[in-house]
């Protein structure tokens, strides 16, 4: 089950990357204050697409693109010297809250 | 966080681009020659010596001898000296762009360096390496009255550099953590690849046709290695060891394709969990491992007259470049030590090594395909959220494995530099020959102990399921058709006699 923590505040201007990783088995995006996890990626989608929609601060900017990078130092060091990245993708947030996974 | 965001992303900050950017500065700095100028020639080569002689009558000159003929005057030491100076100050400054902590990097590399060269230098004694046969009617076996030998060429030094890395990695642990900022093998071999381009370029003008057969030859082998290769693999780890889809792909991309490279460019198209990209890549560093050890003196032994399939075979059996290359050298060495002492004549260096390179090499530039085309095959079929595909055509560009581009731009440009100004490439020669040869042994020295270093074998501990699979993919599937591919592909392919 997923599940979102933390307070969108007005200081965050406009929060639209989110740092991904994965911690014991789950994914976990943060951004400032907010933090969201899931255990798939379609699920923790879902959850950051609900957030936008109930954190007034957020549904404000809709429709929103959220960038999520994967935090590549979270892979093991000698593994980075293989590739420089991991996952990095866009998640489209429209107007009316559903939420879309672009390239 | 080092992220892709634009096409020139990571040509500053990472290793795979820092390989091109030594190699092209050497190779540059070589070129000066054709002025007349020898800018490399100071870099210290081991001289083959035999413990007796050397015991009773000690110089330093006996061991080390400077690569070009204008530094003959130079004492070896400090022959020796410039060398560690030159490569620690250039690496040092990679170290830094790619934010690595310079202190550890400097330290570690000296000692790296230290056992490097101690392995070099004892691995140049005849006893080891000199090959009882007569070639250009000398043979420094007889002429040194050697009573035994193992008779091992440049191998011996190989086996000792990659004997003493593992030494450290798995029973000096704390040294190995104190090496392993500076211990990057595959940053090493990479720029050892980029010399090897330089080196293919002067080969390809002394035997253009081989050259162009083997390249090409070796990209249709791959291609059709490939068509077996990853569905067999996949198909196994679903249906015989019941793992998942994810671990099931990306395994399948790591055994089959490119190894850890191949397992991360799989992970992240099919968002995978990172554990398992992680879980994978630690198979296949310290399969590769065992694949090095195995496998050259396996061809040696039950194919001693099919160097070039042997070569290729290895290039598409090894799944690091580090441990490919590195058993790709050693097959090279080994195999025209035994051919000079069966048949009597030398085949060229380089050539098998080569066969084992360009293989790797097409395999390398297939990970961003095969990433992106996963990733569409993951998302219409596989998952069925057609239009959502989270990864762009650019990925192609991001997993390209840029140290190839210098190995290209090296070849060619060498190449071009014969056809164009054929009466300046015997002074560009003079230059190249140092960079292409005793600089890609260092580079190829220092990628042995590296991965020694870095490979512990203790971590194989607890894989269970994706061990045991892993090993039986590699022995039933990968490796008999590799060979069966190669054969078909190369078979009867020799490298060119080396003539006086």
């Amino acid at each position: 089950m997923a599940t979102v923590s933390g307070n969108v505040m007005a200081s965050d201007g406009d929060v639209r990357e989110f740092v991904l990783t994965s911690e014991r088995g789950r994914w976990v995006a943060t951004s400032g204050e907010i933090t969201v996890d899931g255990d798939n990626l379609t699920e923790l989608e879902e959850t950051l697409a609900e957030v936008f929609r109930s954190q007034p601060e957020l549904a404000k900017r809709l429709p929103a693109r959220v960038q999520l990078r994967f935090d590549i130092s979270s892979l093991p060091a000698w593994m980075r010297q293989y590739q420089s990245h991991y996952l990095n993708y866009s998640l489209y947030i429209a107007a009316d809250g559903s939420a879309e996974v672009r390239r | 966080m080092t992220t892709n965001r634009r096409w020139h992303s990571g040509m500053a900050s990472t290793e795979d681009w820092w390989a091109v950017w030594l190699g092209l500065f050497l190779f540059g700095v070589s070129l000066i020659s054709i002025w007349g100028i020898d800018l490399v020639g100071w870099m210290a080569r081991p001289r083959p010596w035999e413990w007796t002689s050397l015991t009773s009558d000690f110089s330093f000159a006996g061991i080390l001898r400077p690569a070009g003929a204008a530094y003959a005057g130079w004492h070896p030491l400090a022959l020796w000296l410039t060398t560690y100076v030159v490569f620690t100050g250039l690496l040092t400054i990679g170290a830094w762009f790619q934010g690595l902590n310079l202190r550890r990097f400097i330290s570690g590399f000296t000692v790296l360096f230290l056992v490097t060269w101690a392995c070099w230098l004892v691995g140049n004694e005849m006893h080891l390496a000199t090959i009882d046969a007569t070639q250009n009617g000398r043979n420094p076996y007889a002429e040194n009255g050697l009573g035994w030998g193992l008779q091992l060429g440049d191998g011996a030094a190989y086996l000792l550099a990659l004997t003493a890395g593992l030494v450290i990695g798995n029973f000096a642990k704390g040294l190995a953590a104190f090496l392993k900022e500076a211990a990057k093998p595959e940053w090493f071999i990479k720029t050892a690849i980029v010399f090897l381009g330089i080196k293919l370029g002067v080969m390809t003008v002394d035997a253009t046709s081989f050259a162009l057969d083997l390249i090409l030859t070796g990209a249709a082998a791959t291609f059709v290695a490939y068509l077996f290769f990853w569905p067999i693999v996949y198909a196994m780890a679903r249906r015989m060891f019941r793992l998942g889809r994810d671990s099931s792909a990306v395994l399948a991309s790591g055994i089959s394709i490119c190894g850890v490279s191949a397992a991360i460019a799989t992970a992240g198209a099919i968002r995978a969990r990172p554990v398992i990209p992680v879980t994978v890549s630690m198979l296949v560093v310290i399969f590769a491992m065992f694949e090095l050890i195995i496998l050259p003196g396996v061809y040696v032994t039950f194919a001693p007259d099919e160097p070039i399939v042997n070569g290729a075979a290895m290039g598409m059996t090894v799944k690091t470049d580090g441990a490919d290359a590195a058993a790709g050298a050693l097959l090279d060495e080994l195999m025209i030590g035994q051919h000079l002492q069966t048949a009597g004549e030398q085949w060229e260096e380089g050539w098998i090594l080569s066969a084992a390179l360009l293989t790797k090499i097409w395999i390398d530039v297939f990970i961003g395909i095969w990433a992106f085309l996963l990733a569409l095959i993951w998302v219409y079929k596989v998952e069925r959220r057609p239009g959502q595909v989270a990864i762009s055509p650019m990925e192609i560009w991001f997993r390209f494995p840029k140290f190839v581009i210098g190995y290209f731009v090296a070849w060619i440009g060498y190449v071009a530099l014969a056809a164009w100004f054929p009466g300046h490439i015997d002074a560009a020669e003079v230059g190249a020959d140092t960079v292409q040869s005793p600089m890609r042994h260092l580079m190829f020295m220092l990628t042995f102990v590296s991965m020694g270093v870095m490979t512990d074998f203790s971590k194989l501990k607890g894989m269970g399921r994706l061990a045991l699979l892993y090993g039986v993919a590699l022995v039933v599937v990968i490796a008999p058709i590799a060979y069966v591919v190669a054969w078909l592909f190369h078979r009867g392919l020799a490298p060119p006699l080396v003539t006086q």
